[in-house]
């Protein structure tokens, strides 16, 4: 099928406004009368405040006000919760009296200038009486958590999973591996503005949010306003990764504003982000598999622990969301899961890329690599016999995984790498030297949004303007990974005008439907259907008005270049804004549709990836020498921001695996490395060339055949890096991040195990 | 005290405290945004500008260190609305995603090229190290940054 715009490298909507330095972020936004606000956070990890001292702060002139548990309201909430009635534990307050955490919110001051803010809040005096800090989830076990919070500070799920384990048949085999706290360094720090209106008791906020209803539920149930009153704007965001997902400165900067009743910035700075916002979670994990002697899975059993740190927010959902993806990949016939979350006196654990389908993958494919190894077989073969074929059902929840092509995945990627060629180029290579190569790959699934989980639904309102360009108005929320101009590609693919035509803003709640927000790598396969058919529907619309301006039958139009033409008499045509102005003047009805859209799928886009990683063994370090990522997309809408999600999720994965970790001091609780400086990430020059694949089998009902890729490509680049270090040191490495201390300490064991052995 | 130095261009005299930092000053007195600040630390390359034509981190550099000298910021390197070959590239290349990391980008792409007009691949690596992009895996950004150093030395100016 040839498309005019669908499947076509268009640069993001805004990328000309993004390289001149035009476009604003909510950093960038100044309101006449804008106050700065600054957090005064704990310096323990647990602790009452015995008595608070903020005369200081409040006698410096050009400070308008002290915010502190004292005098903001008291109501509990997860920040987490995007409605009301969903479940999850309550835990948290604006300001906290009883601190959890090392960076956990006393009070915050609100001042004219930024500088004045932070230097009023160095004249704050807390009388801390110190608590013994729970900092890790065995501390924190042995007391269930108890006085860390009085309920839920342990959260055991009931146990999910099919079938019995312990009557599976076969060889047993059991894997751990264990993963670290990982900050998302979305480029952009948090930031919010809110502005109040006594007179009219009127908010509006604006935010770099994934969820602006998620905001304005927060806000109105914490500061008891009416929802009509409250208005959230989500501004350009500069990257979230999970990061902006959960409620964190809109409340606090909506209450200062309320206070003052003035406009107040809440910006954080990068440690504040690392500290105060969440983090990826520390994550525990034992698997037992059983395997039949043709080394197919007759039964898993797996047990995880997160961290959920110093509140549990969306921890629990995050630990049942691992078990679901568990069977979305393997035919495995009995499962069995267990979990749990538990608080600790360390910053707090939240969303961050996948929702606990990387987790999912670290295990269970790290489990079958080592497998593999145990076995002496080759890994893609030992995945051949066991993925579940095309349209399976995930046996956990119960819905059709689609088209599901992991076979076309594995044999492509195979093929595409030189798989075999390389294997055998290693077999060869001089073990005795300084740097060895290995390769290793992973497989895996996603979603591609909520169902059959409720509260996957999509409302949009598509109308044109006179001059024939198009409006659309959706609760969008762009990540900064280009989701707008897809959306506009697609309205312009329908209707055949340019995407520039197509203006489509980012969710505000004065306009949008209800809608949840972007989570679940839903956007493309949901909002994006429910855009393309408003679209189709629209198209309707003028292809009945056109028939009456062209005296024809609306089935005997074409379109084309935002025009309607007779099909058998291209000269009879006319074009979409004389229908606009013919509909206008006939003034009965308006160009405008309005359309929800409920998914009544998922499927789960496959992918496989490939490394091949060098490691000096002299010092650890490991370097990536070539890596391909295919992936099944069932339609790239636009290659070249699809290759842009792979490109970040490799960034991401190769710090997860080789060099991110938020380290915290094991007596104090304290962050030792919540800055850049001391916190790497990979950089360009740590980059080799990226291999990037597109599988293209559409799916029945996504745009186009579209599923989701943002969160699938990053699910299997942690087990794939770790496998070609495990390769090329004959190692079996599972406990992250691989650093040089860790990779050293393991060559160093291995020595001595060889020397033991010959003496 | 008073400071006298160029900005994109034009010569601007202000009075400014010396220890001010130079983002600071070009966000709030100058209303130039264009310069983001992500770390604050001279790690992440997001408020790159050039000081006399070299890429500097403008959250290191402080008001006191301008007497003089030139500064350029992004909002300086479009003219009358055309977009400059980098940026061009940029967006072409569809090396601009969430574009936090973009204007620093492109500033310190322009410092390279003003520095060596025909750079290989790993030196464009090396000079984009001080940048963090985090969605992009950085491959439209090198080849941005190669087609527009190809395009400025066809024009012949860098
Ligand atoms: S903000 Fe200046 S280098 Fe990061
Ligand atoms: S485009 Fe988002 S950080 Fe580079």
């Amino acid at each position: 099928m040839d498309y005019q715009y669908i499947g076509k490298d268009i640069p993001v909507n805004d990328s000309r406004a993004k390289a001149c330095g035009q476009l604003l972020y909510a950093a960038d936004l100044h309101l006449s009368g804008m106050l700065y606000m600054k957090l005064f956070l704990s310096p323990v990890a647990h602790g009452i405040v015995r008595s608070l001292d903020v005369s200081k702060a409040l006698a410096l002139p050009g400070v308008v006000t002290v915010l502190s548990y004292e005098n903001t309201p008291d109501v509990t909430y997860n920040r987490g919760r995007v409605r009301a009635t969903e479940e999850a534990p309550d835990q948290e307050t604006l300001f906290s009296r009883h601190v959890r955490f090392v960076g956990d919110r006393i009070a915050a001051v609100v001042a004219e200038t930024p500088e004045l803010a932070q230097k009023a809040v160095s004249l704050i005096q807390a009388d801390i009486q110190p608590l013994l800090p729970l900092l890790t989830p065995d501390q924190a076990l042995a007391q269930d958590a108890r006085s860390i919070h009085e309920k839920d500070g342990v959260v055991r799920l009931p146990q999910i999973g099919y079938g019995d384990y312990a009557s599976a048949q076969g060889e047993e085999f059991s894997h751990h591996t264990s993963s670290q706290r990982v900050s998302h360094i979305a480029m952009e720090p948090h930031c919010t503005v809110a502005d109040y209106k006594p007179a009219s008791d009127r908010m509006t906020v604006w935010t770099a949010t994934q969820s602006v209803f998620g905001a304005r539920s927060a806000i109105a149930s914490i500061l008891g306003m009416p929802m009509s009153h409250i208005r959230v704007i989500k501004t350009p965001m500069g990257g979230s990764f999970g990061c902006k997902q959960e409620m964190v400165l809109e409340p606090l900067a909506a209450c200062a504003a309320k206070m003052t009743g003035r406009p107040v910035m809440l910006r954080f700075s990068r440690s504040e982000v690392m500290l105060c916002t969440m983090l990826k979670h520390p994550l525990d994990s034992h698997i037992k598999v059983k395997f039949s002697p043709q080394r197919t899975i007759t039964g898993l059993q797996l047990s995880c622990r997160l961290d959920a740190g110093a509140y549990q927010t969306v921890s629990p959902d995050y630990a049942d969301a691992i078990s679901k993806k568990l069977s979305w990949v393997y035919n495995i016939p009995n499962v069995e899961y267990h979990a749990v979350s538990v608080c600790t006196n360390t910053p707090v654990s939240g969303s961050y890329r996948g929702w606990g389908g990387p987790e999912c993958a670290l295990i269970m494919e790290n489990m079958m690599n080592a497998a593999a190894r145990r076995f002496v077989m080759d890994p893609i073969e030992l995945r051949l016999r066991n993925i579940l074929p095309p349209y399976a059902t995930s046996r956990i929840n119960n819905f059709s995984l689609g088209n599901l092509p992991l076979e076309d995945a594995l044999l492509l990627g195979r093929d595409r790498f030189g798989w075999e060629a390389r294997k055998e180029r290693l077999a060869r290579q001089d073990r005795s030297g300084r740097y060895l190569r290995g390769i290793g790959m992973a497989l895996a699934t996603h979603t591609s949004g909520y169902f059959p989980r409720r509260g996957d639904w999509g409302t949009v309102v598509v109308k044109m303007e006179e001059d024939g360009s198009v409006h659309v108005n959706c609760n969008v929320h762009d990540h900064g990974c280009g989701e707008v101009i897809v959306f506009r590609s697609i309205v312009a693919e329908v209707l055949s005008i340019s995407p520039d035509l197509v203006d489509l803003p980012e969710g505000d709640t004065a306009y949008n439907a209800l809608d949840n927000g972007c989570y679940t790598s839903r956007s493309i396969y949901v909002l994006g259907r429910a855009i393309l058919d408003a679209s189709n529907l629209l198209l309707e619309q003028l292809k009945r008005n056109g028939s009456q301006l062209l005296g024809c039958r609306p089935e005997d139009l074409s379109h084309r270049d935002g025009a309607l033409f007779v099909t058998k008499q291209p000269q009879r045509r006319c074009t979409y804004s004389q229908i606009a102005y013919y509909v206008a003047d006939k003034g009965t009805e308006a160009l405008f549709v309005s359309h929800t859209h409920v998914p009544i799928s998922n499927p789960g886009p496959a992918a496989a990836h490939f490394a091949e990683v060098e490691v000096d063994t002299y010092t650890g370090l490991c370097r990536l020498v070539d890596y391909l990522a295919v992936h099944d997309v069932g339609k790239a809408l636009n290659p070249a921001l699809c290759r842009g999600q792979v490109g970040s999720a490799l960034q991401q994965g190769l710090g997860l695996v080789f060099c991110e970790e938020l380290k915290l001091d094991p007596k104090t609780g304290r962050a030792m490395n919540a800055d850049m400086q001391h916190y790497h990430v990979a950089r360009a020059c740590d980059f080799s060339k990226i291999d990037t694949l597109f599988i293209e089998k559409p799916d029945e009902e996504g745009p186009f055949g579209a599923k989701s890729v943002g969160e699938a490509c990053y699910v299997p680049v942690a087990p794939a890096l770790i496998a070609a270090v495990n390769n090329a040191l004959e190692l079996e490495l599972s406990d992250l991040p691989l650093d040089p201390p860790r990779i050293l300490a393991a060559l160093a064991r291995k020595e001595r195990e060889k020397e033991a052995v010959t003496p | 005290m008073i400071i006298n130095f160029v900005l994109n261009g034009r010569p601007v005299s202000r009075d400014l405290l010396p220890q001010r930092r130079l983002i600071d000053v070009l966000r709030e007195d100058f209303c130039l945004t264009g310069a983001k600040e992500s770390c604050g630390e001279g790690e992440c390359g997001a408020c790159t500008v050039l000081l006399d034509g070299r890429a500097v981190h403008s959250c290191l550099v402080l008001a006191g260190q301008l007497e003089g000298h030139a500064v350029t910021t992004i909002e300086g390197m479009a003219e009358n609305g055309e977009l400059d070959v980098i940026q061009n590239a940029f967006v072409e290349h569809v090396a601009i995603q969430c574009g936090f990391c973009t204007p620093g980008m492109i500033m310190s792409a322009k410092g390279l090229l003003l520095q060596n007009p025909d750079p290989s691949e790993e030196e464009i690596r090396i000079a984009l190290s001080g940048n963090i992009c985090r969605c992009s895996g950085y491959a439209q950004i090198v080849a941005a940054v190669q087609d527009a150093a190809k395009r400025l030395r066809e024009v012949g100016k860098a």
